[in-house]
Protein backbone atom coordinates (compact mmCIF):
# COMPACT_ATOMS: atom_id res chain seq x y z
CA UNK A 1 0.00 0.00 0.00
CA UNK A 2 1.34 3.54 -1.06
CA UNK A 3 1.97 5.83 1.98
CA UNK A 4 0.05 8.45 2.60
CA UNK A 5 0.96 12.30 1.67
CA UNK A 6 1.20 15.31 3.17
CA UNK A 7 0.81 18.82 1.93
CA UNK A 8 1.06 22.00 3.21
CA UNK A 9 -1.66 24.14 2.01
CA UNK A 10 -1.82 27.32 4.78
CA UNK A 11 0.58 28.81 5.96
CA UNK A 12 0.41 31.93 9.11
CA UNK A 13 3.62 33.78 10.28
CA UNK A 14 4.30 36.51 12.46
CA UNK A 15 7.98 37.55 13.55
CA UNK A 16 10.09 40.39 13.98
CA UNK A 17 10.13 41.00 10.13
CA UNK A 18 6.61 41.20 9.47
CA UNK A 19 2.94 40.52 11.24
CA UNK A 20 1.84 38.15 8.04
CA UNK A 21 3.67 35.22 6.27
CA UNK A 22 4.06 37.42 2.52
CA UNK A 23 5.29 40.66 4.74
CA UNK A 24 7.99 37.93 6.65
CA UNK A 25 8.89 36.30 3.17
CA UNK A 26 8.92 39.23 1.24
CA UNK A 27 11.45 41.31 4.24
CA UNK A 28 13.68 38.19 3.81
CA UNK A 29 13.72 38.11 0.23
CA UNK A 30 14.24 42.16 0.38
CA UNK A 31 17.04 41.46 2.85
CA UNK A 32 15.21 43.69 5.64
CA UNK A 33 16.68 42.20 8.80
CA UNK A 34 15.54 42.79 12.18
CA UNK A 35 17.61 44.46 14.66
CA UNK A 36 16.81 46.61 17.29
CA UNK A 37 18.66 48.69 21.13
CA UNK A 38 17.57 46.79 23.85
CA UNK A 39 15.11 48.47 25.45
CA UNK A 40 16.44 51.31 28.26
CA UNK A 41 14.23 50.65 31.08
CA UNK A 42 16.15 47.06 31.09
CA UNK A 43 19.51 49.02 31.91
CA UNK A 44 18.02 49.49 35.03
CA UNK A 45 18.17 45.75 36.58
CA UNK A 46 21.56 44.41 35.16
CA UNK A 47 24.06 45.78 32.43
CA UNK A 48 24.47 43.02 29.10
CA UNK A 49 27.07 42.01 27.56
CA UNK A 50 24.58 42.41 24.05
CA UNK A 51 22.66 45.18 23.63
CA UNK A 52 20.49 44.31 20.26
CA UNK A 53 17.89 42.42 19.72
CA UNK A 54 14.71 41.82 17.68
CA UNK A 55 11.71 42.92 18.50
CA UNK A 56 8.26 42.34 17.31
CA UNK A 57 6.37 44.84 14.43
CA UNK A 58 3.26 46.04 16.44
CA UNK A 59 0.54 42.97 15.93
CA UNK A 60 -3.09 44.17 15.96
CA UNK A 61 -4.94 40.88 18.14
CA UNK A 62 -7.85 42.71 17.77
CA UNK A 63 -7.88 42.29 13.42
CA UNK A 64 -6.93 38.86 14.40
CA UNK A 65 -9.93 38.16 15.85
CA UNK A 66 -8.84 38.17 19.72
CA UNK A 67 -11.35 39.97 21.71
CA UNK A 68 -10.44 42.47 23.89
CA UNK A 69 -11.43 40.15 27.42
CA UNK A 70 -9.72 37.11 25.48
CA UNK A 71 -6.55 39.01 25.52
CA UNK A 72 -6.55 39.09 29.07
CA UNK A 73 -6.35 35.21 29.42
CA UNK A 74 -3.84 34.80 26.96
CA UNK A 75 -0.34 35.04 27.17
CA UNK A 76 1.46 36.50 24.41
CA UNK A 77 2.81 33.66 22.85
CA UNK A 78 -0.56 31.94 22.70
CA UNK A 79 -1.48 35.09 20.87
CA UNK A 80 0.50 35.00 18.32
CA UNK A 81 -0.04 31.19 17.62
CA UNK A 82 -4.20 32.59 16.88
CA UNK A 83 -2.42 35.38 14.68
CA UNK A 84 -0.49 32.78 12.35
CA UNK A 85 -3.13 30.38 12.68
CA UNK A 86 -6.02 32.07 11.51
CA UNK A 87 -3.73 33.33 8.45
CA UNK A 88 -3.06 29.61 7.88
CA UNK A 89 -6.23 28.80 7.64
CA UNK A 90 -7.70 31.60 5.73
CA UNK A 91 -4.99 30.85 3.51
CA UNK A 92 -5.46 27.61 3.20
CA UNK A 93 -9.24 28.68 2.09
CA UNK A 94 -10.58 26.60 5.53
CA UNK A 95 -13.71 28.81 7.05
CA UNK A 96 -14.50 29.03 10.55
CA UNK A 97 -17.63 29.32 11.58
CA UNK A 98 -18.76 30.55 15.47
CA UNK A 99 -19.95 28.02 17.51
CA UNK A 100 -19.67 29.41 20.68
CA UNK A 101 -19.78 32.93 21.33
CA UNK A 102 -18.91 33.07 25.17
CA UNK A 103 -16.12 30.33 24.77
CA UNK A 104 -14.91 31.74 21.27
CA UNK A 105 -14.89 28.18 19.56
CA UNK A 106 -15.53 28.26 15.68
CA UNK A 107 -15.43 25.23 13.19
CA UNK A 108 -14.13 24.45 10.45
CA UNK A 109 -16.01 23.61 7.24
CA UNK A 110 -15.42 20.28 5.45
CA UNK A 111 -12.80 18.93 8.48
CA UNK A 112 -13.66 16.09 10.82
CA UNK A 113 -12.49 17.83 13.97
CA UNK A 114 -11.80 14.05 15.56
CA UNK A 115 -9.65 13.41 12.51
CA UNK A 116 -7.56 16.52 12.85
CA UNK A 117 -4.48 17.74 15.59
CA UNK A 118 -2.44 20.29 16.39
CA UNK A 119 1.34 19.88 17.06
CA UNK A 120 3.10 23.13 18.80
CA UNK A 121 6.56 24.01 19.43
CA UNK A 122 7.46 26.12 22.27
CA UNK A 123 11.24 26.44 24.54
CA UNK A 124 9.79 28.30 27.09
CA UNK A 125 5.84 28.85 27.72
CA UNK A 126 3.99 31.66 29.17
CA UNK A 127 7.29 32.71 30.75
CA UNK A 128 6.48 36.17 30.47
CA UNK A 129 3.30 35.97 32.52
CA UNK A 130 5.07 33.91 35.02
CA UNK A 131 7.31 36.65 35.78
CA UNK A 132 4.27 39.57 35.64
CA UNK A 133 2.44 37.10 37.96
CA UNK A 134 5.00 36.79 40.58
CA UNK A 135 6.58 40.26 40.54
CA UNK A 136 2.43 40.98 41.67
CA UNK A 137 2.77 38.26 43.90
CA UNK A 138 6.42 39.23 45.57
CA UNK A 139 5.55 42.83 45.99
CA UNK A 140 1.55 43.20 46.78
CA UNK A 141 3.31 43.50 50.82
CA UNK A 142 5.04 46.52 49.05
CA UNK A 143 2.36 48.42 47.29
CA UNK A 144 2.06 50.77 50.52
CA UNK A 145 5.54 52.17 49.88
CA UNK A 146 4.25 53.94 46.58
CA UNK A 147 2.90 56.61 48.36
CA UNK A 148 5.37 58.04 50.22
CA UNK A 149 6.47 60.88 48.57
CA UNK A 150 9.72 62.44 47.20
CA UNK A 151 12.88 61.23 48.47
CA UNK A 152 14.99 63.95 49.68
CA UNK A 153 17.86 62.79 47.54
CA UNK A 154 18.54 60.65 44.24
CA UNK A 155 17.08 57.29 45.63
CA UNK A 156 17.97 54.79 42.19
CA UNK A 157 16.71 51.89 44.74
CA UNK A 158 13.54 53.91 45.58
CA UNK A 159 12.85 54.57 42.00
CA UNK A 160 13.36 51.14 40.97
CA UNK A 161 11.14 50.14 43.37
CA UNK A 162 8.39 52.51 42.49
CA UNK A 163 8.81 51.74 38.62
CA UNK A 164 8.10 48.03 39.81
CA UNK A 165 5.36 48.89 41.65
CA UNK A 166 3.76 50.99 39.28
CA UNK A 167 4.21 48.19 36.88
CA UNK A 168 1.51 45.87 38.52
CA UNK A 169 -1.28 44.27 37.69
CA UNK A 170 -4.31 45.75 39.39
CA UNK A 171 -5.29 42.22 40.40
CA UNK A 172 -2.64 38.89 40.06
CA UNK A 173 -4.56 37.10 37.13
CA UNK A 174 -6.78 34.08 37.31
CA UNK A 175 -5.95 32.37 34.53
CA UNK A 176 -2.28 32.76 35.27
CA UNK A 177 -2.14 28.67 35.17
CA UNK A 178 -3.68 28.25 31.90
CA UNK A 179 -1.49 31.07 30.18
CA UNK A 180 1.78 29.24 31.81
CA UNK A 181 1.25 26.30 31.16
CA UNK A 182 3.44 25.14 28.22
CA UNK A 183 0.48 23.24 26.34
CA UNK A 184 -1.28 26.68 26.54
CA UNK A 185 -0.86 27.66 22.35
CA UNK A 186 -1.39 23.87 21.46
CA UNK A 187 -4.78 24.04 23.38
CA UNK A 188 -5.53 27.34 22.58
CA UNK A 189 -6.05 26.36 18.91
CA UNK A 190 -7.38 23.18 19.29
CA UNK A 191 -10.00 24.86 21.83
CA UNK A 192 -10.37 27.79 19.22
CA UNK A 193 -11.12 25.73 16.10
CA UNK A 194 -12.70 22.21 17.53
CA UNK A 195 -9.62 20.07 16.43
CA UNK A 196 -10.24 17.04 18.53
CA UNK A 197 -7.65 14.85 16.99
CA UNK A 198 -4.09 14.31 18.87
CA UNK A 199 -3.47 18.02 20.77
CA UNK A 200 0.85 18.11 21.29
CA UNK A 201 3.05 20.29 22.91
CA UNK A 202 6.98 20.09 21.76
CA UNK A 203 8.58 21.48 24.23
CA UNK A 204 11.60 21.16 22.83
CA UNK A 205 13.75 24.70 23.45
CA UNK A 206 14.35 26.05 19.50
CA UNK A 207 13.86 22.67 18.10
CA UNK A 208 10.40 22.79 19.12
CA UNK A 209 8.86 23.94 15.98
CA UNK A 210 10.88 21.75 13.93
CA UNK A 211 9.78 18.72 15.67
CA UNK A 212 6.11 19.70 15.79
CA UNK A 213 6.27 19.59 12.05
CA UNK A 214 7.64 16.46 11.69
CA UNK A 215 5.00 15.13 14.22
CA UNK A 216 2.55 16.62 12.40
CA UNK A 217 3.58 14.59 9.67
CA UNK A 218 3.85 11.18 11.20
CA UNK A 219 0.41 11.31 12.43
CA UNK A 220 -1.15 12.35 9.01
CA UNK A 221 0.57 9.66 7.41
CA UNK A 222 -0.08 6.86 10.13
CA UNK A 223 -3.36 7.50 9.64
CA UNK A 224 -4.17 9.02 12.93
CA UNK A 225 -5.30 12.34 11.27
CA UNK A 226 -5.85 14.16 7.85
CA UNK A 227 -5.41 18.06 9.08
CA UNK A 228 -2.89 19.07 11.31
CA UNK A 229 -2.20 22.58 12.42
CA UNK A 230 1.56 22.48 13.34
CA UNK A 231 4.24 25.29 14.34
CA UNK A 232 5.85 27.13 17.11
CA UNK A 233 5.14 30.05 19.07
CA UNK A 234 6.93 32.01 21.37
CA UNK A 235 6.79 35.53 23.57
CA UNK A 236 9.58 36.41 25.64
CA UNK A 237 8.95 40.45 25.74
CA UNK A 238 9.29 40.56 29.79
CA UNK A 239 9.13 44.22 31.11
CA UNK A 240 12.27 43.75 32.97
CA UNK A 241 14.64 42.07 30.41
CA UNK A 242 14.73 39.16 32.56
CA UNK A 243 14.90 36.41 29.63
CA UNK A 244 17.02 38.46 27.63
CA UNK A 245 19.66 38.13 30.87
CA UNK A 246 19.14 34.54 31.03
CA UNK A 247 20.60 34.25 27.72
CA UNK A 248 23.00 37.09 28.03
CA UNK A 249 25.10 35.57 30.72
CA UNK A 250 25.28 32.30 29.49
CA UNK A 251 26.92 34.24 26.95
CA UNK A 252 25.23 33.08 23.96
CA UNK A 253 24.31 36.61 22.26
CA UNK A 254 25.10 38.74 19.54
CA UNK A 255 27.73 41.39 20.90
CA UNK A 256 27.73 44.69 18.68
CA UNK A 257 31.66 44.53 17.33
CA UNK A 258 30.67 46.73 14.44
CA UNK A 259 27.11 48.49 14.33
CA UNK A 260 23.96 47.26 15.59
CA UNK A 261 23.12 45.84 12.19
CA UNK A 262 25.58 43.99 11.72
CA UNK A 263 26.02 42.17 15.20
CA UNK A 264 24.00 39.04 14.20
CA UNK A 265 25.82 37.35 11.17
CA UNK A 266 25.53 33.49 11.31
CA UNK A 267 28.01 31.67 9.46
CA UNK A 268 30.35 34.59 9.39
CA UNK A 269 33.54 34.25 11.06
CA UNK A 270 33.13 37.50 12.43
CA UNK A 271 30.24 35.98 14.56
CA UNK A 272 29.16 36.16 18.25
CA UNK A 273 26.19 35.20 19.35
CA UNK A 274 22.80 34.66 18.26
CA UNK A 275 20.04 37.91 18.36
CA UNK A 276 16.97 37.00 20.61
CA UNK A 277 13.84 37.69 19.09
CA UNK A 278 11.22 38.91 20.99
CA UNK A 279 8.87 36.52 19.48
CA UNK A 280 7.28 34.53 16.76
CA UNK A 281 5.11 31.86 15.47
CA UNK A 282 4.24 30.22 12.62
CA UNK A 283 1.43 27.46 11.70
CA UNK A 284 1.35 25.35 8.85
CA UNK A 285 -1.52 23.88 7.84
CA UNK A 286 -0.69 20.06 6.53
CA UNK A 287 -3.44 17.82 4.99
CA UNK A 288 -3.30 14.41 3.94
CA UNK A 289 -2.53 14.96 -0.16
CA UNK A 290 -5.98 13.85 -1.13
CA UNK A 291 -8.16 15.23 1.24
CA UNK A 292 -6.42 18.34 -0.17
CA UNK A 293 -6.62 17.46 -3.79
CA UNK A 294 -10.30 16.68 -3.06
CA UNK A 295 -11.39 20.28 -2.08
CA UNK A 296 -8.97 21.79 -4.63
CA UNK A 297 -6.47 23.21 -1.73
CA UNK A 298 -3.54 25.40 -3.58
CA UNK A 299 -0.28 23.49 -2.51
CA UNK A 300 2.95 25.09 -1.29
CA UNK A 301 5.17 21.91 -1.15
CA UNK A 302 4.94 18.36 0.57
CA UNK A 303 6.46 17.08 3.41
CA UNK A 304 8.13 14.05 2.56
CA UNK A 305 10.29 13.19 5.74
CA UNK A 306 11.65 13.75 8.94
CA UNK A 307 14.09 12.21 11.32
CA UNK A 308 15.45 13.34 14.89
CA UNK A 309 18.54 12.20 17.58
CA UNK A 310 19.52 13.58 20.46
CA UNK A 311 23.03 14.29 21.40
CA UNK A 312 23.17 13.28 25.11
CA UNK A 313 26.42 15.10 25.78
CA UNK A 314 25.55 18.74 27.07
CA UNK A 315 22.37 20.92 28.06
CA UNK A 316 23.86 24.11 26.77
CA UNK A 317 27.07 22.93 23.89
CA UNK A 318 26.24 21.05 20.57
CA UNK A 319 28.58 18.09 20.53
CA UNK A 320 31.16 18.97 18.77
CA UNK A 321 31.50 16.12 15.97
CA UNK A 322 27.80 16.90 14.83
CA UNK A 323 27.46 13.41 14.82
CA UNK A 324 23.69 13.03 16.57
CA UNK A 325 22.97 16.50 14.24
CA UNK A 326 24.03 14.78 11.17
CA UNK A 327 22.29 11.38 11.70
CA UNK A 328 18.94 13.65 12.43
CA UNK A 329 19.81 15.00 8.84
CA UNK A 330 20.44 11.67 7.70
CA UNK A 331 17.30 9.75 8.80
CA UNK A 332 14.80 12.33 7.52
CA UNK A 333 16.87 11.96 4.26
CA UNK A 334 16.20 7.94 4.12
CA UNK A 335 12.68 8.80 5.73
CA UNK A 336 12.08 10.78 2.16
CA UNK A 337 13.85 7.80 -0.11
CA UNK A 338 16.36 10.40 -1.21
CA UNK A 339 19.96 10.76 -0.78
CA UNK A 340 21.93 13.84 0.22
CA UNK A 341 22.98 14.55 -3.57
CA UNK A 342 19.44 15.36 -4.23
CA UNK A 343 19.05 18.11 -1.95
CA UNK A 344 18.69 21.71 -3.24
CA UNK A 345 18.42 23.94 -0.54
CA UNK A 346 19.36 23.64 3.26
CA UNK A 347 17.60 26.08 5.26
CA UNK A 348 19.68 25.90 8.31
CA UNK A 349 19.90 25.95 12.19
CA UNK A 350 21.97 28.76 11.74
CA UNK A 351 22.52 30.87 14.65
CA UNK A 352 25.20 32.86 14.80
CA UNK A 353 26.63 31.08 18.17
CA UNK A 354 30.59 30.01 17.67
CA UNK A 355 29.65 26.47 18.01
CA UNK A 356 26.62 26.12 16.25
CA UNK A 357 27.90 27.34 12.94
CA UNK A 358 31.04 25.80 13.71
CA UNK A 359 29.69 22.15 14.15
CA UNK A 360 26.47 22.63 11.87
CA UNK A 361 28.74 24.00 8.53
CA UNK A 362 31.31 20.90 9.20
CA UNK A 363 28.19 18.53 9.26
CA UNK A 364 26.36 20.06 6.16
CA UNK A 365 29.92 20.06 4.40
CA UNK A 366 29.81 16.30 5.39
CA UNK A 367 26.63 15.27 4.23
CA UNK A 368 26.01 17.84 0.87
CA UNK A 369 29.24 18.92 0.02
CA UNK A 370 29.30 21.86 -1.03
CA UNK A 371 26.36 22.13 -4.00
CA UNK A 372 22.87 22.87 -2.03
CA UNK A 373 22.42 26.38 -1.31
CA UNK A 374 22.29 27.30 2.48
CA UNK A 375 21.14 29.56 4.09
CA UNK A 376 19.63 30.83 7.38
CA UNK A 377 16.52 32.60 8.06
CA UNK A 378 17.75 33.58 11.62
CA UNK A 379 20.09 35.85 10.29
CA UNK A 380 17.08 38.06 9.22
CA UNK A 381 14.44 37.46 11.93
CA UNK A 382 16.80 37.04 15.07
CA UNK A 383 16.11 33.37 17.24
CA UNK A 384 12.35 32.87 17.61
CA UNK A 385 13.37 30.19 19.81
CA UNK A 386 10.58 27.24 19.99
CA UNK A 387 8.96 29.35 16.76
CA UNK A 388 11.56 28.99 14.86
CA UNK A 389 12.01 25.62 13.63
CA UNK A 390 8.22 26.58 12.43
CA UNK A 391 9.45 29.42 10.70
CA UNK A 392 12.00 28.04 8.98
CA UNK A 393 9.87 25.24 7.67
CA UNK A 394 7.00 27.90 6.55
CA UNK A 395 10.33 29.62 4.57
CA UNK A 396 11.41 25.94 3.12
CA UNK A 397 7.69 25.72 1.50
CA UNK A 398 7.68 29.22 0.07
CA UNK A 399 11.21 28.51 -1.26
CA UNK A 400 9.80 25.59 -2.60
CA UNK A 401 6.63 27.33 -3.77
CA UNK A 402 8.51 30.41 -5.53
CA UNK A 403 11.54 28.96 -6.49
CA UNK A 404 13.85 31.67 -4.47
CA UNK A 405 16.18 31.11 -1.58
CA UNK A 406 16.66 34.22 0.39
CA UNK A 407 20.04 35.69 1.49
CA UNK A 408 21.94 35.27 4.53
CA UNK A 409 22.51 38.65 5.91
CA UNK A 410 25.56 39.81 7.20
CA UNK A 411 27.77 36.95 6.06
CA UNK A 412 31.04 38.11 4.52
CA UNK A 413 34.03 35.70 5.63
CA UNK A 414 31.98 32.24 5.55
CA UNK A 415 32.69 29.65 7.83
CA UNK A 416 33.48 26.99 5.45
CA UNK A 417 33.14 27.23 1.72
CA UNK A 418 29.42 26.32 1.51
CA UNK A 419 26.92 26.76 -0.95
CA UNK A 420 25.88 30.40 0.93
CA UNK A 421 23.42 32.62 -0.83
CA UNK A 422 24.65 35.62 0.08
CA UNK A 423 21.49 37.48 -0.71
CA UNK A 424 17.99 36.22 -2.84
CA UNK A 425 18.79 34.05 -5.20
CA UNK A 426 16.47 32.11 -8.32
CA UNK A 427 16.93 28.67 -8.11
CA UNK A 428 15.48 25.38 -9.69
CA UNK A 429 14.73 23.73 -5.94
CA UNK A 430 13.11 20.30 -5.93
CA UNK A 431 14.18 19.04 -2.49
CA UNK A 432 14.81 21.00 0.72
CA UNK A 433 15.83 20.11 4.00
CA UNK A 434 15.12 22.39 7.12
CA UNK A 435 16.98 20.87 10.29
CA UNK A 436 17.44 22.71 13.99
CA UNK A 437 19.30 21.98 16.99
CA UNK A 438 18.59 22.60 20.44
CA UNK A 439 19.48 23.12 24.54
CA UNK A 440 19.44 20.23 25.92
CA UNK A 441 20.79 18.28 22.86
CA UNK A 442 17.52 17.82 20.61
CA UNK A 443 18.29 17.29 16.87
CA UNK A 444 15.27 17.85 13.86
CA UNK A 445 14.90 18.20 10.56
CA UNK A 446 12.13 17.61 7.47
CA UNK A 447 12.74 17.09 4.09
CA UNK A 448 9.89 19.35 1.69
CA UNK A 449 9.68 18.78 -2.22
CA UNK A 450 8.40 20.90 -4.30
CA UNK A 451 4.46 20.33 -4.96
CA UNK A 452 3.76 18.42 -7.76
CA UNK A 453 1.51 15.30 -9.21
CA UNK B 1 -20.98 57.68 25.75
CA UNK B 2 -23.72 58.17 28.46
CA UNK B 3 -26.76 60.56 27.90
CA UNK B 4 -26.35 63.19 29.92
CA UNK B 5 -29.77 63.21 30.82
CA UNK B 6 -30.14 59.87 32.59
CA UNK B 7 -29.31 59.27 35.65
CA UNK B 8 -26.20 57.69 36.31
CA UNK B 9 -27.07 54.75 37.65
CA UNK B 10 -28.92 53.92 34.32
CA UNK B 11 -25.39 54.32 33.03
CA UNK B 12 -23.93 52.29 35.32
CA UNK B 13 -26.52 49.80 34.78
CA UNK B 14 -26.17 49.72 30.87
CA UNK B 15 -22.61 49.50 30.96
CA UNK B 16 -22.67 46.49 33.74
CA UNK B 17 -25.35 44.91 30.84
CA UNK B 18 -22.56 45.43 27.72
CA UNK B 19 -20.29 43.67 30.75
CA UNK B 20 -22.09 40.31 31.40
CA UNK B 21 -23.78 40.43 27.78
CA UNK B 22 -19.35 40.37 26.64
CA UNK B 23 -18.59 38.03 29.32
CA UNK B 24 -21.37 35.46 28.29
CA UNK B 25 -21.43 36.17 24.98
CA UNK B 26 -24.93 36.92 24.60
CA UNK B 27 -24.34 40.02 22.56
CA UNK B 28 -28.13 39.88 21.25
CA UNK B 29 -29.98 39.44 24.28
CA UNK B 30 -30.95 41.77 26.49
CA UNK B 31 -29.89 41.18 30.34
CA UNK B 32 -32.62 41.83 32.67
CA UNK B 33 -32.26 43.67 36.61
CA UNK B 34 -33.70 40.27 37.81
CA UNK B 35 -31.94 37.64 36.03
CA UNK B 36 -29.76 35.67 38.07
CA UNK B 37 -25.94 35.27 36.77
CA UNK B 38 -25.87 31.20 37.38
CA UNK B 39 -28.99 29.89 37.00
CA UNK B 40 -30.68 31.99 34.49
CA UNK B 41 -27.59 33.46 32.18
CA UNK B 42 -25.45 30.09 32.39
CA UNK B 43 -22.49 31.75 34.04
CA UNK B 44 -20.23 29.45 34.95
CA UNK B 45 -17.06 29.60 37.73
CA UNK B 46 -14.81 30.35 34.84
CA UNK B 47 -17.22 33.40 33.77
CA UNK B 48 -17.47 34.43 37.52
CA UNK B 49 -13.75 34.83 37.37
CA UNK B 50 -13.91 36.69 33.97
CA UNK B 51 -16.96 39.20 35.08
CA UNK B 52 -14.50 40.33 37.89
CA UNK B 53 -11.78 41.10 35.40
CA UNK B 54 -14.28 42.83 32.76
CA UNK B 55 -15.82 44.91 35.55
CA UNK B 56 -12.29 45.87 36.50
CA UNK B 57 -11.48 46.87 33.61
CA UNK B 58 -14.49 48.93 32.17
CA UNK B 59 -14.59 50.56 35.68
CA UNK B 60 -11.17 51.10 36.70
CA UNK B 61 -10.69 49.79 39.99
CA UNK B 62 -10.40 46.90 42.02
CA UNK B 63 -13.19 44.07 43.26
CA UNK B 64 -12.53 41.90 45.78
CA UNK B 65 -12.78 38.25 45.34
CA UNK B 66 -15.15 38.24 48.47
CA UNK B 67 -17.62 40.43 47.40
CA UNK B 68 -17.73 39.03 43.69
CA UNK B 69 -18.54 36.16 45.12
CA UNK B 70 -21.55 37.32 46.72
CA UNK B 71 -23.02 38.58 43.04
CA UNK B 72 -26.27 36.61 42.74
CA UNK B 73 -28.50 39.32 40.20
CA UNK B 74 -27.38 41.31 37.18
CA UNK B 75 -29.22 44.01 39.51
CA UNK B 76 -26.57 43.27 42.65
CA UNK B 77 -23.72 43.79 40.48
CA UNK B 78 -25.33 47.06 38.81
CA UNK B 79 -25.63 48.01 43.11
CA UNK B 80 -22.53 47.28 43.63
CA UNK B 81 -20.97 49.41 41.11
CA UNK B 82 -23.16 52.24 41.54
CA UNK B 83 -22.18 52.83 45.33
CA UNK B 84 -18.52 52.03 44.66
CA UNK B 85 -18.05 54.45 41.34
CA UNK B 86 -16.52 57.76 41.63
CA UNK B 87 -14.24 59.93 39.33
CA UNK B 88 -11.37 58.17 39.98
CA UNK B 89 -12.92 54.40 39.13
CA UNK B 90 -13.95 51.84 41.98
CA UNK B 91 -13.54 52.38 45.24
Amino acid sequence: MSRRRVAVTGIGMVSPTGTTAPECWNACLAGRAAVAPIPDEWLRWSTYQSTVWAPLPTVDFAAAGIAPLEAMRLDGAAMLAIVAAREALVDAGLEASLVDAKRGIWQLTGVDGERAGVFMGTAVGGITTLITSQNSHLLTPLLPLESRGEPQAPDPASDALDELLASLPKRFNSFAVSMIMPNSASATLGIRYSLRGPNTTCALACAAGTVAVGHALRSIRSGDTDMALCGGAEFVGDPFGGVFRAFDTAKTLASVVDRPETANRPFDRGRTGFLLAEGGAAVLVCEEWEHARRRGARMYAEIVGYGESFDAYSMMIMEPTGRQLSRAIGLSLADAGITAGDVDYVNAHGTGTIVNDDVESAVIEGLFGSRPLVSATKSLTGHCMGASGAIEAAITALSLRDQKVHGCVNLENPVRPLNFARKSTDAGLAWAVSQSSAFGGHNAAVVMRRAGP
Amino acid sequence: MSDPASPPSADVAARVGAVIREVLGLEACPVAASSRLREDLGADSVDAVMLVMALEREFKGKISDEEAARFCTVEEVVDYVSLRIGEQGLS
